[in-house]
């Protein structure tokens, strides 16, 4: 500060110019008089943290305070997070495929809602760390906290050897949505599925989004974060009341239509290690656990003979000339979806209004946005070079992700018309959230249990 | 396993895919956590980028937001018609409710010495609107601004304050160093 | 046992509908709690400023008004602790409501549970699988077709919303109150970085013929200069120009030519500049590597931390500017070239894709940007050199990989070459329509200058890649014979065929760049010694040398009688003490 002072002599002569030093007879006067000398003195210096009133040397010996700021939480909590949330995968793929047992699951979510929720308030989340890895890989200036890489990877990796433990009994957001449901209703297939491609939609456009110029979708739409902070954005607590609300009769809505992680996860879990089969042994088709599931993820048979595949040709046909075609479809659409993103950037933002500032359309007064840029010195060439480089990124990733989608569509139109042919009522592992709710229906996982059952006849309905 | 030609088939594909997978996670990973790292990184405001919008006030997920005025007291000129204390063109210059900018009164004023005041804040009653920071930037020497106060806030992934930033002031910087304070302190 | 049991159903279903009845009502009466909070009203209206405000102008119309003033207090103080009193009832309420939840939800399930597990009741027949698939699949479909459609409609006709480059709209007609040096007067001076042509080829009488810094031999003043910097003098009439800056402080100094006195220190300071992290660089390019420029009107200046600044003559500031922060492994360095009224500022950084590199014209006067074109190029250290050919000016540029000449005029480019790579920092030099190249790991290149577009194929004359080339010292030519400075070994090569002459090792470290003053090559070492010697096809024969007892980086600056050496510290003039 005080090279500052001495770069600027004109500085030290507004000492003379301090509002107290002037007494005239009436404050109105003197106030006055103090806003003449302000403006004056702003007309002679550029107005940007400069000291245009020297501190004061005190006679009386009065001590300047210190500037006091409160400490950094430590950031061990971070690690115990990490452990926490290893834990839970462990405990989870191990309750829902070796102790099948739904009561540990339910005392697991409860558990994952109090500490990943409440506790720790949502945040940090593997729902959106995707959107933190997908700005890391984009932009190698941007480094990923180790804890949101762990997030990001372990239920991933969890997925392909067990399945979605994750969404079993550690994500809060499946958790708080499992707890609520009290009388579920099944969803039609045929609504069902479509509405499935929305995760991948939503992820597509969240990933553009984030790797593009740092703009977490995710986590700005979050619907429960205001309901483990108790507080947030009214938009927010509703949707997320809703959504709530919404759950106590139809089976985690979030999970299934709007989860982008959870898209991942099923993906991935269509071909892990390890998945749970409804029966231990032997089927009777008594129909009981495809009732119990809420998520409509347990099919019915296509077939009598397993052997025999009528779909396994047109699936073939199907796979191979819808991919190439969707892909290509879609990624040619979303460079065009990543060119109108670019509006929603801050930086593309800036530059529709500086360019309507300097046609005279722009409304005054001026946005905070075009204030602060004139504030910062106005470098038209540098937001030009910045836009275009956006506009270039945008292009690019937007038909990646575009052409993933592509891929991704096809592949879930090709399973979902032509299922794989199986005999028995068997879990889809994409759409199954291990919740262990069809272990607790089926009549001969309850007779090696122990339990006493009415064992149904072959086909449906009971002896 | 191998019951069935179609079936070994089948896992040996899914076991292929798996593979790839764990290939594609584990690479991702690792080019991201390998790194070079600064240190683990906490939100916080650039005083010189700001513009005082208002928005830190509202757009923080908290209820009462996580941002709250500093004041670097080494700075300040103890002026007694201090710019962020009082209201554009006050009646008095006294702490009278009808004289003072602050809404919530977070702002207290002590008499020191002919001509001086001191100015403090109230941490508990600030809740970040910029008011007074406005008016320390506009008209004086710029030692009042705002801070993210990391006692309150919760670290989230992608700080909503930032994302409603006009100015883009928001940055992340190194947990140990979470302030980013003008004047003396500032080194 | 089931009397017990239905009783508790009972009494389940009547705690779920009170707790249920609860939480609606807390519900709706914090949703009208949060209302009056004003949450997302853009304008803060936190403690209801608009129900003080009337009574404020009011009172300002009656200042006296004691009772008026009383009814403010009172009423703001009424405010503040409605406010907070909010604040905690949002912030308690919100755990009531939580604790309300989870006995409704619990005595629901409970109920469900009393209630017994009933085996569903299955209907005769389940779907069939096929069927159902059809129509599941007829369904995505139809939603994948719906989906495409509506996002051709809403982004197809997505047209940008604003307007293309600067380069673009500022046209580029030169107006007719503009001022440039008389060419004269500007080859006449030292006004850039190695010299008037900024090859370092000069004629200039009386220079003293030795001297001897430590003895004071020939030294007609020496003066230090209080911020360090590796930029080269400049001499302009009566004044030397030089910049100097440190992490934190940036200055221009005037300095009086015939007594070495600082006549004027004008300090740089941007807000951006100032407030930014201060830029990386190494120890020995330091904050000021860059040479200033003057056209005997204004003295322009750039520091590594990307502010640019210009003074008039007699240190008056006149502009400053930030170009946005360096990104730079070693530390800004480019010096600055002019043409006509324009300062020429080529401002590489970073990497090639991260697209910040660019050559920018910006006014002498105002420091507005004329015209800036983009570089496709990663950070480098070359000194733009601005030269004539059959009437076109032209600035010669090269980064790794491109070689790129401007016209001066709009910043257009006019020929390009694909040639250099790695760090390319070493200066061109020119003669008569051929621009030679050369970098440290790349090539040893002669372009003609007459070509338009990409030239690669067609408009090299000779190039050369098998040798050891330059990593800092710039290439002189004299039009018969290249030389060059090669980690203290002189090499000379035939400037028409590109074959090597001969090379001699001198045993120094060299930073300064050569120099071919009156015939004779000039060669300053690092340990501050001049080596003066002559040069011919067939070898080097050194003349003398003169020791300065100082370190030096910068170049040497030259005037009639005069030679100007900026030492680490300070700042000597040597000429003949007579004059």
């Amino acid at each position: 500060m005080k090279a500052e002072r001495q770069k600027r002599p004109k500085a030290s002569e507004s000492r003379d110019l301090r509002p107290s030093t002037f007494r005239p007879s009436t404050p109105g006067g003197r106030i006055a008089l103090f806003w003449i000398l302000v403006s004056l003195v702003i007309g002679a210096l550029p107005a940007l943290g400069i000291e245009r009133f020297p501190p004061p040397d005190f006679s009386g010996g009065h001590e300047i305070p210190e500037t006091v700021v409160p400490a950094s939480q430590a950031r061990t909590q971070a690690w115990v997070d990490v452990a926490a949330l290893a834990l839970g995968l462990g405990l989870a793929s191990w309750i829902s495929l070796r102790l099948r047992s739904r009561k540990g699951l339910v005392i697991l979510s409860i558990a994952a809602l109090a500490y990943f929720g409440f506790w720790r308030q949502g945040c940090v989340c593997a729902i959106g760390s995707v959107q933190n890895v997908a700005l890391g890989l984009a932009d190698p200036g941007y480094a990923v906290p180790l804890a949101v890489i762990a997030f990001f990877s372990l239920p991933l990796i969890v997925a392909l050897v067990w399945g979605r433990g994750f969404c079993a009994g550690v994500c809060p957001h499946g958790a708080i949505q499992e707890l609520v449901l009290i009388k579920p209703h099944k969803v039609p297939h045929w609504l069902d599925q479509p509405l499935r491609l929305l995760p991948w939609i939503y992820l597509s456009l969240a990933l553009l989004l984030a790797a593009t110029g740092g703009l977490f979708i995710i986590c700005k739409y979050d619907p429960f974060v205001g309901i483990f902070r108790m507080g947030g954005p009214r938009g927010m607590l509703l949707l997320g009341g809703g959504l709530l609300v919404l759950s106590m009769f139809v089976g985690r809505p979030y999970c299934r239509w709007l989860c982008p992680y959870g898209a991942l996860l099923g993906l991935l879990s269509r071909v892990s290690r390890f998945r749970p089969s409804v029966t231990p042994d032997h089927c009777s088709r008594c129909r009981l656990c495809e009732t119990a599931c809420p998520y409509g993820a347990i099919h019915p048979p296509t077939t009598d003979e397993p052997s025999r595949d009528p779909d396994a040709r047109p699936r073939a046909l199907a796979l191979v000339l819808l991919i190439p075609l969707s892909a290509l479809l879609f990624g040619w659409l979303g460079g065009k979806v990543g060119l109108a993103s670019v509006a929603w950037h801050p930086t593309g933002e800036l530059a529709s209004q500086v360019t309507m500032a300097e046609a005279g359309t722009l409304p005054e007064p001026a946005p905070d946005e075009i204030t602060a840029w004139r504030q910062a010195g106005a470098d038209r060439p540098a937001l030009s070079t910045a836009v275009f480089v956006l506009e270039q990124r945008s292009l690019f990733l937007g038909r990646l992700f575009g052409a993933a989608f592509g891929v991704v569509a096809a592949l879930h139109l090709v399973r979902v018309r032509f299922p794989q042919a199986t005999a028995d009522y068997v879990t889809d592992p994409a759409d199954c959230v291990s919740c262990a709710r069809c272990f607790t229906a089926c009549p001969y996982e309850r007779l090696r249990r122990g339990e006493a059952v009415n064992l149904p006849v072959e086909g449906g309905g009971r002896a | 396993m191998a019951e069935k030609d179609g079936i070994s088939r089948r896992e040996v594909l899914s076991g292929g895919l798996r593979g790839l997978g764990l290939l594609g996670i584990g690479t991702a990973t690792g080019a991201l956590a390998t790194r070079d790292k600064r240190d683990d990184e906490v939100w916080q405001i650039d005083p010189d980028a700001c513009i005082q919008c208002g928005l830190c006030a509202t757009e923080c997920v908290l209820e009462i937001s996580a941002v709250k005025t500093v004041h670097s007291h080494g700075m300040c000129g103890y002026c007694e018609l201090c710019t962020g204390y009082f209201e554009p063109d006050p009646i008095n210059l006294d702490e009278g409710a009808e004289n003072q900018l602050c809404p919530t009164g977070a702002i207290e004023r002590t008499y020191v010495e002919h001509p001086y005041y001191e100015y403090r804040i109230i941490p508990d009653l600030c809740v970040g609107c910029g008011k007074c920071v406005k008016g320390c930037n506009m008209f004086g020497n710029g030692s009042l601004y705002l801070q993210v106060n990391h006692d309150r806030c919760v670290d989230c992934n992608r700080c909503a304050i930032a994302s409603a930033c006009p100015a883009e002031a928001f940055r992340l910087v190194p947990r140990p160093t979470p302030y980013l304070l003008r004047g003396k302190e500032e080194a | 046992m089931p009397d017990k049991r239905s009783s508790l159903l009972v009494a389940t279903r009547r705690v779920a509908i009170v707790a249920g009845f609860f939480c609606a009502v807390l519900g709706g009466l914090l949703w009208f709690n949060s209302t009056r909070l004003q949450r997302e009203d853009e304008t803060f209206r936190l403690v209801e400023a608009e129900r003080l405000a009337p009574l404020k102008a009011q009172l300002r119309e009656d200042p006296t008004n004691a009772e008026l003033k009383q009814r403010i207090r009172e009423l703001d103080q009424q405010l503040r602790l409605e406010y907070f009193r909010r604040e905690s009832l949002a912030a308690r309420g919100g755990y009531v409501l939580l604790g309300g939840a989870v006995c409704f939800i619990a005595a629901l399930h409970l109920g469900r549970h009393l209630h017994g597990t009933r085996d569903p009741v299955l209907s005769a027949k389940p779907e069939d699988r096929r069927k159902a698939a059809t129509l599941a699949g007829s369904a995505v479909a139809g939603t994948l077709a719906v989906l495409l459609g509506m996002t051709i409609a809403m982004v197809g006709g997505h047209t940008r919303q604003w307007l293309p480059a600067v380069a673009e709209d500022t046209e580029p007609t030169l107006e007719v109150e503009e001022w440039w040096p008389e060419p004269e007067a500007w080859s006449a001076n030292w006004p850039r970085f190695r010299g008037p042509d900024g090859g370092g080829v000069v004629e200039m009488p009386g220079l003293p013929e030795s001297w001897d810094g430590e003895s004071g031999e020939h030294v007609l003043w020496k003066t230090e200069i209080p911020l360090p910097g590796e930029n080269s003098p400049l001499v302009w009439d009566g004044m030397v120009f030089l910049t100097g800056a440190t992490e934190t402080e940036r200055a221009i100094y005037g300095i009086d030519a015939a007594t070495g006195e600082i006549r004027w220190t004008t300090p740089v300071s941007t807000p951006q500049g100032s407030r930014g992290e201060p830029p990386e660089v190494m120890e020995e390019t330091g904050f000021a590597a860059p040479t200033a420029v003057t056209d005997g009107l204004r003295v322009v200046a750039m520091f590594a931390n990307g502010e640019i600044a210009g003074v008039s003559t007699d240190g008056s500031p006149l502009w400053a500017r930030h170009l946005g922060a360096a990104d730079n492994l070693y530390g800004h360095a480019t010096s600055l070239a002019m043409w006509r009224d324009r300062v020429i500022v080529v401002y590489d950084r970073g990497r090639a894709e991260d697209g910040l590199s660019r050559i920018l014209a910006l006014d002498a006067a105002t420091g507005e940007t004329r015209w800036s074109t983009d570089r496709p190029v990663p950070a480098s250290w070359v000194s733009p050199m601005v030269i004539e050919h059959e009437g076109q000016a032209q600035i010669l540029t090269a980064a790794n990989p491109w070689i790129i000449a401007y016209d001066p005029a709009d910043g257009s480019e006019l020929w390009k070459v694909e040639a250099m790579s790695g760090d390319v920092a070493p200066s061109p030099a020119y003669h008569d329509g051929v621009a030679y190249f050369s970098s440290d790991g790349s090539c040893l290149i002669a372009i003609r200058v007459d070509g338009r577009g990409e030239v690669s194929n067609s408009h090299v004359l000779w190039k050369r890649d098998e040798d050891d080339y330059p990593d800092i010292c710039s290439l002189l030519g004299d039009g018969e014979r290249i030389y060059t400075l090669v980690f203290g070994r002189l090499f000379a090569y035939d400037a028409k065929t590109g074959e090597a002459l001969w090379d001699q090792d001198l045993e120094d470290d060299f930073q300064a760049s050569p120099c071919l003053v009156n015939g004779r090559l000039w060669l300053l070492t690092m340990e501050g010694e001049m080596i003066i010697g002559e040069a011919d096809a067939e070898g080097f024969r050194e003349v003398a040398r003169h020791p300065l007892g100082e370190e030096i980086g910068a170049s040497p600056a030259f005037a009639p009688g005069r030679i100007y050496l900026r030492g680490r510290e300070h700042l000597y003039a040597i000429g003949s003490n007579e004059d």
